[in-house]
């Protein structure tokens, strides 16, 4: 299988008051292409900045991070980056927002607008195109950041805890809508969360970081069909993993 | 028990009546002399017998406050995209600013009048000090207040600095913006009146000066009431036009 992200004896440090501050640590790291791939760990055990390593935003480190086949230190990679906060621009309503990847690349006047509405209504957003962010509901808003996330360039997408902010009840049916969609398209995801349940239920592959400095202390595959079914989760494999990663991170 | 009436819209009009109608009765009671304290009615008598005087002398301030706004919004828009853009200018700039603020305008009005003398110049000139200021700081903190999340987002979606300025720096910083064109609208004429107060042949100020000097107290209350007018329709103006630009609520 290709490799879309392939990410060799990664560590990184921040100096925090002339002391060295060791973030990460040895992380290696190996994604299929069209795999969704979920990371989870302690708060503070360096996810985000693994992330934030991945899109470019991050220069020095030591270690090697290979995107689609090329060293990003060569050559910078198309990522697609979403945050817990949606960063939606409050003057400008859904469709405006949606677009703007596109609009910044240039490449919004050759966009087929038969394209655009397509992907507008399998995120269900529809009705909303001319609503501002401010009329939109955590759940709604987490959806256009999501949409304007997918119409960035590059077929990785790096998702930092998306859904966190939202309540349990959101959060379930967002998850099942963001399978569905993904399932659809088969883009590369890297999924950060804390939530144990929601990497099994999501992910072909789950990743465990230890406490600061993360290394990765864990790796499964996790072995259900897909489209994933909701019911999945009331069985004792479903459990097992849960048991096995729960112990992972001693909690 | 009888509920409150609810007043709704009537609430300042109401208010209004009632000062006017208690200065009116106060004057007419206590015999109050017209050039100690003149009735509402009185100063309604002077703005009517004088008004196409004082309508030439508005014709005079209110290009002065046009000229000075118009001038201190390019130069303070262009100065503030500079500033942004380039931080050494920044640096420069921003502490001759607000020096330029420190010093009093009653000093530097006749100071103006002797470089400049007593034409419009020195009159558009200090609407524009006064104007230029708010104005400034307002959309440079605009520009300069972001969130550093978006920043990033913006570099991972490779958008060039002109971009992040254009597509959301300049519309993000409108709310101050718009704020800073508010304080410099009410201030505006208030400028002018001042340094036409030093020295001028025509402008509220000369006329309200005029009125002082030969007690006739209630046609400057009339002049006043004229700047008050100006004042406040410059304000409607700016935040019609705020509305206008800004159509979202929580944007304010």
């Amino acid at each position: 299988m290709e490799l879309a992200v392939d990410i060799v004896n990664l560590c990184k440090s921040f100096t925090l008051n002339n002391k060295e501050l060791k973030v990460l640590e040895n992380v290696n790291l190996q994604a299929e292409a069209g795999k969704f791939i979920s990371i989870i760990g302690p708060s503070g055990c360096g996810k985000s900045t693994l992330f934030r390593t991945i899109a470019g935003l991050e220069k020095e480190y030591t270690g090697s991070v290979i995107v689609n086949g090329n060293d990003i230190r060569q050559s910078r990679p198309y990522i697609a980056y979403m945050l817990q906060k949606d960063l939606l621009l409050p003057w400008r309503n859904v469709r405006k927002n949606i677009v703007l990847p596109l609009e910044l690349s240039g490449k919004l006047k050759n966009t087929d607008t038969g394209f655009l509405e397509k992907m507008i209504s399998e995120f269900g957003l529809e009705d909303f195109v001319e609503a501002y962010p401010d009329e939109l509901s955590g759940g709604m808003r987490q959806r256009v950041a999501l949409l304007r996330t997918w119409l960035m360039e590059g077929s990785i997408m790096l998702l930092d805890e998306p859904f966190g902010a939202l309540d349990a009840l959101t959060r379930k049916n967002i998850q099942d809508w963001l399978l569905e969609i993904w399932e659809k398209h088969r883009k590369t995801v890297l999924f950060i969360t804390h939530d144990i349940e929601e990497a099994i239920y999501l992910s072909d592959e789950v990743y465990v970081m230890s406490p600061r400095p993360g290394k990765i202390i864990e790796n499964i595959n996790i072995n259900f069909g897909r489209p994933r079914r909701r019911d999945i989760v009331y069985t004792s494999l479903f459990i097992d993993y849960k048991r096995w990663l729960m112990s992972a991170l001693q909690v | 028990m009888k509920k409150f009436i609810n007043t709704g819209k009537l609430s300042l009009p109401i208010s209004f009546a009632v000062l006017i109608i208690a200065w009116e009765s106060l004057v007419y009671v206590l015999k109050t002399p017209d050039y100690l304290i003149p009735a509402p009615s009185a100063v309604l008598q002077a703005l009517i017998e004088s008004f196409p005087v004082l309508m030439r002398h508005t014709a005079v301030t209110l290009l002065e406050v046009i000229l000075g706004f118009i001038t201190a919004l390019i130069l303070s828009v262009v100065m503030s995209l500079l500033m942004v853009r380039i931080k050494v200018l920044y640096q420069i700039l921003w502490p001759y600013m607000i020096i330029s603020q420190t010093v009093p305008l009653y000093i530097l009005a006749p100071l103006f009048m002797i470089w400049f003398g007593f034409g419009i110049l020195p009159k558009v000139l200090i609407v524009v000090l006064v104007c230029f200021f708010p104005i400034t700081v307002g959309f440079v903190q605009g520009l300069t207040s972001t969130e550093p999340e978006l920043d990033e987002l913006l570099q991972v979606m490779r958008a060039t600095p002109s971009q992040i300025l254009w597509k959301v720096r300049v519309p993000q910083a409108m709310p101050q913006f718009f704020s800073g064109l508010k304080i410099a609208a009410a201030y505006s004429v208030t400028g002018a009146v001042l340094s036409e107060w030093v020295g001028a042949q025509e402008g509220l100020g000369i006329f309200l000066t005029r009125s002082m000097k030969t007690f006739k107290t209630a046609a400057l209350f009339a002049d006043v009431l004229i700047i008050i007018v100006l004042s406040l329709l410059l304000f409607y103006i700016i935040s019609h036009l705020e509305k206008k630009v800004i159509r979202r609520r929580s944007l304010l």
